[in-house]
């Protein structure tokens, strides 16, 4: 089975036609010529933006067709880890990293607080747990969007160019934890969207796939 | 001309019944929200009453007791000492009726109405609506209903501590200005100040917090990609919740008072 199917999808200027499909379990990347095509093959994937043409199917489910509410279900399915963490301004480091949870699950605030802190020990983070992410480093930034997808433990996981703009040192702990993540269920699907192939050495990847831009821009 | 004053009255009125939809979903919501978001979404509406709220009650209380000294003032050199009853009514008419609500609202518009809409913008400006999308949380429950909601309690609970505070005020000032005993005092505002006239007030500062909650939540979303939309976003938001304040109180004043 297909954990993401893209059938002849356009997206405007930016995207010429992508075909692909990455199996259940795999650790597959998707490099694209430029950031752009990253950023709108995510928004497709996750029913934030509609394509001009095609069809995509994300965990048995076309995403074009889902209500709003199919499609925040989905969503809760999917952890993405954004190259800027995406995390919430006004929410302190640990509030950002248990938002998922304290919102979709029923655990206690024990459970909630176990989970985080394991999460937390997983990719090593160190900094302050009451800071507001405008005081924390890219990398921490980063490192708080991982674990936030660790707690949530989901059956897909996307990385959005988080390796950019790190040391060397930064970039191999979090391919370390990244790989340690994803090792933890072998079901999990890995889907990293780069424009850096070299970027994504030593991870675990077992498939690459090459999206084409569209001519109006090249 | 006249085909202007109708496209505006017509836009006005989408707009009017835009904001109402808004509202009334975030009604809606908050019965789904009980199922699934309980706590964050209670977390963000606490903090919005604090800071709409709690961190107002200084300057609501001030501005009250200021008012209230005005008031009595203006009533006692128009009708003099001794005229406790028409003291009371008048007191009631302008304080509990008109100002509580009005000027309570102004000053939740001033402090936080701006703050919404600004908070709002940048974290549109700055993806993190998008993030938190993708985490399958619906902004609209978590982001805006929380507000409205937050914004209306502040207004409601600091339109209460005004007319207290006018009402302490006035006496003070009719106390030691005039000897006025709070008994005499007491009789002439409680003859008139009606479960009726209570309601309206809270009424009108409930309707006055829904309303701007709502304006400034939408203007706060409708930025696009440019940080310079923001001050636009707060500047439209203080003059449309301005604007709409006095209509609404025009609007409940004829429906209501005129008996």
């Amino acid at each position: 089975m297909d954990a993401i199917v893209f059938d002849q999808v356009r997206g405007g200027e930016v995207l010429e036609e992508v075909t692909l499909s990455v199996p259940q379990g795999s650790r597959a990347a998707v490099i694209a010529s430029r950031q752009e095509e990253c950023d709108l093959l995510l928004r497709i994937m996750l029913g934030l933006a509609a394509p001009d043409s095609g069809t995509v199917t994300v965990l048995g489910q076309e995403v074009g067709i889902l209500s709003e509410k199919a499609l925040n279900h989905l969503r809760r399915e999917v952890a993405v880890v954004q190259s800027s963490g995406g995390l919430v301004s006004n929410l302190k480091v640990w509030e950002n990293l248990v938002l998922p949870l304290e919102y979709h699950s029923k655990l206690s605030a024990p459970d909630i607080e176990e989970r985080g802190t394991a999460a937390l020990q997983d990719v090593g983070y160190t900094g302050r747990l009451m800071e507001l992410p405008a005081h924390l480093s890219v990398y921490q930034k980063r490192q708080i969007g991982l674990a936030r997808a660790i707690i949530t433990d989901p059956p897909l996981a996307v990385y959005q160019g988080i390796f950019s703009g790190l040391s060397g040192s930064e970039r191999n702990a979090l391919v370390a934890a990244i790989n340690r993540f994803n090792r933890r269920n072998p079901e999990r699907t890995a889907l990293f969207l780069s424009t850096d192939e070299a970027a994504l050495k030593d991870l675990d990847i077992n498939l690459r796939i090459s999206v084409k831009g569209s001519s109006a821009h090249d | 001309m006249v085909t202007a004053l109708l496209d505006g009255l017509v836009t006005m009125i989408v707009y009017l019944y835009d904001l109402t939809e808004m509202i009334l979903k975030a009604f809606r919501d908050s019965f789904l929200v009980i199922r699934e978001g309980a706590r964050p979404v209670l977390s963000v509406y606490l903090r919005q009453v604090y800071f709409t709220g709690l961190e107002a009650v200084k300057i609501v209380i001030s501005t009250a007791l200021i008012i209230g000294t005005v008031v009595i003032t203006q009533i006692v050199s128009i009708a003099g000492t001794g005229s406790e009853s028409l003291t009371g009514k008048v007191l009631v008419w302008i304080v509990v009726r008109e100002l509580g609500p009005l000027l309570t609202a102004i000053i939740v518009v001033a402090r936080s109405g701006t703050a919404i809409a600004a908070e709002l913008s940048q974290m549109k400006i700055g993806g993190e609506i998008e993030s938190l999308a993708l985490l399958g949380i619906p902004p609209e429950k978590y982001l805006i209903l929380p507000r409205i909601f937050g914004v209306a309690t502040a207004v409601v609970v600091l339109t209460i501590y005004f007319e207290i505070g006018a009402v302490l005020g006035s006496f003070l000032v009719a106390s030691f200005g005039w000897h006025v005993p709070w008994e005499q005092y007491s009789q002439g505002v409680f003859a008139v100040l009606t479960i009726w006239e209570l309601a309206l007030s809270l009424l009108k500062s409930l309707l006055f917090g829904l309303f701007i909650g709502a304006i400034c939540c939408r203007q706060g979303l409708s930025v696009g990609k440019s940080v310079t939309q923001i001050p636009q976003a707060a500047t439209k938001a203080v003059m449309q919740s301005l604007f709409l304040l006095f209509i609404i109180d025009g609007i409940i004043s004829l429906f209501f008072l005129i008996r």
